[in-house]
C-alpha cells in the first residue's frame, strides 16, 4: 500500500515516518507539510492511503478530505491530530480512522489494517456486485442494529458487523472491520440495548462482540486481555473479569 | 442570591429577633410586677390591668425605637456607636419610668388611694425599667453582632471560592491541551528518531513552562523580566515545532525590566499570534513583543505579528476568548487605568495594552 504522510510540523512528520517503517507491506510514497502541497501530492502520487493532520497552513485536512471525489482512485484517509473535537466530522467524510497525537504505533497499525480491508473490499465491489442481503427479522428484546447519523440521513449498523465499541468522551465509536461509526450515546445505554449473549462489556469504555474475540492474553498479575479479529488488544477491567471469563468459558 | 436579597434577609432576621426579645422581656417583666401583689392577696382590678397594658404598649414602642437604633450600628467593635446606644437605652428607661410614675399616680387616684409626689414615685419605680431596657439592648446587640460575624464569614468564603474559580480558569487557559499534546508528540518523535539530546532539551523547556504555569498565581504581579522569560520558554517549544516558520523578537528598554505586570498577562496574546498567524502560514512569521513607557506612569505592552490573513487552514474567529480574558484581568487589577486594544493591519495583527507603570521595589516599600 502506498502512503502519503501530511503534517505541517517536521517532527510530527518524522514520527509518522518512523511509525510506518515498522509496518510491513506499506511504502511511504511521499510527504507534504501543508494543505496545498498535500492536495497536489494526492493528485500526482495517487496514494492508497493519506495520513492527514487537520490544522495546517493553506488548506485544512478536513477540507482536503471533503474535496476528494468518490471513485476507484479515492485514497483512504486516516486523520492524525491533537484535537479531539473533529471526530464526528472525520467519520462524516468516510475516514478509515481518527487518531489522536501522540499516536501509539499499535493503534496506527490497526488503522492501517482497517484502511487495507476497506481498500480490498472496494476492489472486490468494483468487480462483482454483492447480492442485496436483508437480515432476517429476529424476535428479540435486544436491538439487532444501531442507527447512526451520517452525511445523508442515517444508516443502520447491524450488531453482527460491530467488532467492538469504544467510549470517547460523550460519544461511542462502533468499530466495524471497515469503518468506525460515531454517535452521541452513553456506554451504559448502549450496553442495555444489546444482547449480552452477543455483545460483552469488558471494560468501562469497551464492549466487544463475543464472535470477534480470537484470543485472550494473560500478561501476569491476574490481568486479562482480549484479542479481536481486527488485531485490537483490549484490557479487561477488574470489575468485568469474572463476567468475561464466564462468557468466554475460560 | 443578589446583594439586595441578602440584605433584605438580614434585615428580616434582625426584626424577628428584636420582636421576639421585646415580647419575651416585657411579658416576663409584667408577670414579675404583678406576682408579688397577687400573692399578697390584692385583687386584680381594672385599674391594674390598664396600668399593665400601658406599660406593655409603651415598653414595646420604646423597644422598637431602641431596636431601630441598634440596627443602624454597623461595627460592633467601635466605641462611639456603643456609647450612643447605651445613652439611648438609659434615656428611654428614664422617660418610660417618668410615664410610668404618671400612670401609677392616675391609677391610684382612680382607686381613691392617696397620691405620692411624682418625683418620688419616679425614683421608686425606675430600677425595673433600667434593667429591662439594659437587658434588651445588650441581648439584641449580642444577637446582631453574631449575625454580622456570620455574614462576614459567609462573604469571606464566597470571595475565596471566586478567587479559586478564577485561578482554575486561568490555569485551564494557560495549559492549552493542543499545545501540550503537540509538544508531547514532538518529544516522542525525537525519542523515536534517537535524537536524545534534543528530546532532553525539549523536556526541559516543557518543564520550565509547566512549572511557571502551575506556580503562577493569577492574583499576583511579576516583573516584566519574569513574564518575558516564561514567554521565552513557551516560544522556545513552539520554535522546535514550527522550525523556521516562527521568528520572535523582544524589544524592551532595560529600565522597564523591573516593572510589575499581572502574571501570564501576555501569554494569551502570544498564543493567539501562534495560533492565528504562525500555524496557518506557509511562510515565516515574525512575532514582536514590545514594552514602552507612554508616559512616566503608563506602560504599554504590544504583541504584533506580520502573518497574513488565514486562508482556510486555521481556525476562524475565536480570538475573542483570549482577548476577553486579558481584558477582564486588566480591569480586575487596574480598573479604568488598564486597557487592551486589538487591531488587524494589512499584514498581521497588533494587540496593545496599557497599564499603570509601577516598579517592583516601590511596591514592596509600600507594603
Amino acid at each position: 500500500m502506498r502512503v502519503l504522510l501530511v503534517d505541517d510540523e517536521p517532527l510530527a512528520l518524522d514520527r509518522l515516518k518512523a511509525g510506518f517503517e515498522r509496518l510491513t507491506d506499506v511504502v511511504v510514497a511521499g510527504t507534504a507539510c501543508d494543505g496545498i502541497e498535500a492536495a497536489e501530492q494526492i493528485r500526482t502520487l495517487e496514494p492508497d492511503l493519506v495520513v492527514l493532520d487537520i490544522q495546517m497552513p493553506g488548506r485544512s485536512g478536513m477540507d482536503i478530505a471533503r474535496a476528494l471525489r468518490p471513485g476507484e482512485n479515492r485514497p483512504e484517509i486516516i486523520f492524525v491530530t491533537a484535537f479531539d473535537r473533529f471526530a464526528t466530522d472525520a467519520f462524516d467524510v468516510e475516514a478509515a480512522d481518527y487518531l489522536l497525537k501522540p499516536v501509539a504505533f499499535d493503534r496506527l497499525k490497526l488503522g492501517v489494517e482497517r484502511a487495507r480491508r476497506r481498500r480490498a473490499l472496494r476492489d472486490m465491489e468494483a468487480r462483482t456486485t454483492p447480492p442485496a442481503t436483508t437480515p432476517a427479522p429476529v424476535e428479540s428484546p435486544h436491538d439487532q442494529g444501531i442507527w447512526v447519523p451520517g452525511r445523508q440521513g442515517a444508516v443502520l449498523v447491524p450488531v453482527s458487523t460491530i467488532d467492538w465499541i469504544e467510549a470517547a468522551r460523550d460519544y461511542v465509536l462502533l468499530n466495524t472491520p471497515l469503518k468506525s461509526h460515531i454517535l452521541r450515546a452513553r456506554m451504559n445505554d448502549i450496553e442495555k440495548r444489546l444482547d449480552p449473549g452477543v455483545m460483552l462489556r469488558v471494560h468501562r469504555s469497551h464492549i466487544v462482540r463475543i464472535g470477534a474475540v480470537v484470543g485472550v492474553e494473560r500478561p501476569g498479575k491476574g490481568a486479562l486481555r482480549v484479542v479481536l479479529s481486527d488485531g485490537a488488544v483490549l484490557q479487561v477491567g477488574p470489575n468485568y473479569q469474572d463476567a468475561v471469563e464466564a462468557a468466554l468459558k475460560l | 442570591m443578589g446583594l439586595k436579597d441578602i440584605m433584605g434577609l438580614h434585615h428580616k432576621r434582625q426584626v424577628r429577633a428584636a420582636t421576639l426579645l421585646a415580647l419575651a422581656l416585657w411579658s416576663v417583666g409584667l408577670v414579675l410586677w404583678t406576682m408579688p401583689g397577687l400573692a399578697a392577696g390584692s385583687p386584680f382590678t381594672m385599674s391594674l390591668a390598664v396600668l399593665l397594658a400601658e406599660t406593655f404598649v409603651v415598653g414595646l414602642a420604646f423597644s422598637a425605637l431602641l431596636a431601630a437604633a441598634l440596627m443602624r450600628v454597623e461595627r460592633w467593635d467601635a466605641r462611639v456607636p456603643l456609647l450612643a446606644v447605651a445613652a439611648l437605652t438609659l434615656a428611654l428607661a428614664l422617660v418610660h419610668g417618668w410615664f410610668d410614675a404618671i400612670f401609677v399616680n392616675q391609677a391610684r387616684a382612680a382607686m381613691g388611694l392617696a397620691g405620692t409626689p411624682l418625683w418620688r414615685q419616679f425614683v421608686f419605680g425606675l430600677m425595673p425599667f433600667v434593667l429591662v431596657y439594659g437587658l434588651f439592648a445588650s441581648g439584641l446587640g449580642l444577637v446582631f453582632s453574631s449575625m454580622v460575624a456570620q455574614e462576614r464569614e459567609r462573604q469571606l468564603a464566597a470571595a475565596q471560592n471566586a478567587a479559586q474559580q478564577a485561578q482554575l480558569a486561568a490555569l485551564r487557559f494557560q495549559l492549552n491541551p493542543h499545545f501540550l499534546f503537540n509538544t508531547l508528540n514532538a518529544i516522542s518523535s525525537l525519542v523515536i528518531t534517537r535524537r536524545n539530546d534534543e528530546a532532553e532539551g525539549m523536556i526541559g523547556k516543557l518543564s520550565d513552562f509547566l512549572r511557571a504555569s502551575l506556580e503562577a498565581d493569577p492574583q499576583r504581579e511579576v516583573t516584566l523580566d519574569e513574564e518575558f522569560s516564561t514567554l521565552q520558554s513557551y516560544l522556545d517549544i513552539e520554535a522546535v515545532r514550527f522550525r523556521d516558520r516562527l521568528d520572535t523578537e523582544f524589544i524592551c528598554p532595560a529600565e522597564l525590566l523591573d516593572v510589575l505586570v499581572p502574571s501570564f498577562i501576555l501569554q494569551p496574546l502570544i498564543e493567539n499570534a501562534v495560533k492565528y498567524a504562525v500555524a496557518p502560514s506557509r511562510k515565516a512569521v515574525r512575532i514582536i513583543v514590545r514594552a514602552t513607557a507612554d508616559a512616566p506612569s503608563v506602560l504599554r505592552l504590544c504583541v504584533e505579528d506580520d502573518g497574513g490573513q488565514a486562508f482556510g487552514g486555521g481556525p476562524k474567529g475565536g480570538t475573542g476568548l483570549g482577548l476577553a480574558n486579558v481584558r477582564r484581568r486588566l480591569e480586575a487589577f487596574y480598573g479604568n487605568e488598564g486597557g487592551l486594544v486589538a487591531t488587524a493591519r494589512d499584514r498581521g495583527f497588533v494587540a496593545s495594552m496599557t497599564l499603570p507603570l509601577r516598579r517592583a521595589h516601590r511596591a514592596e516599600a509600600a507594603e
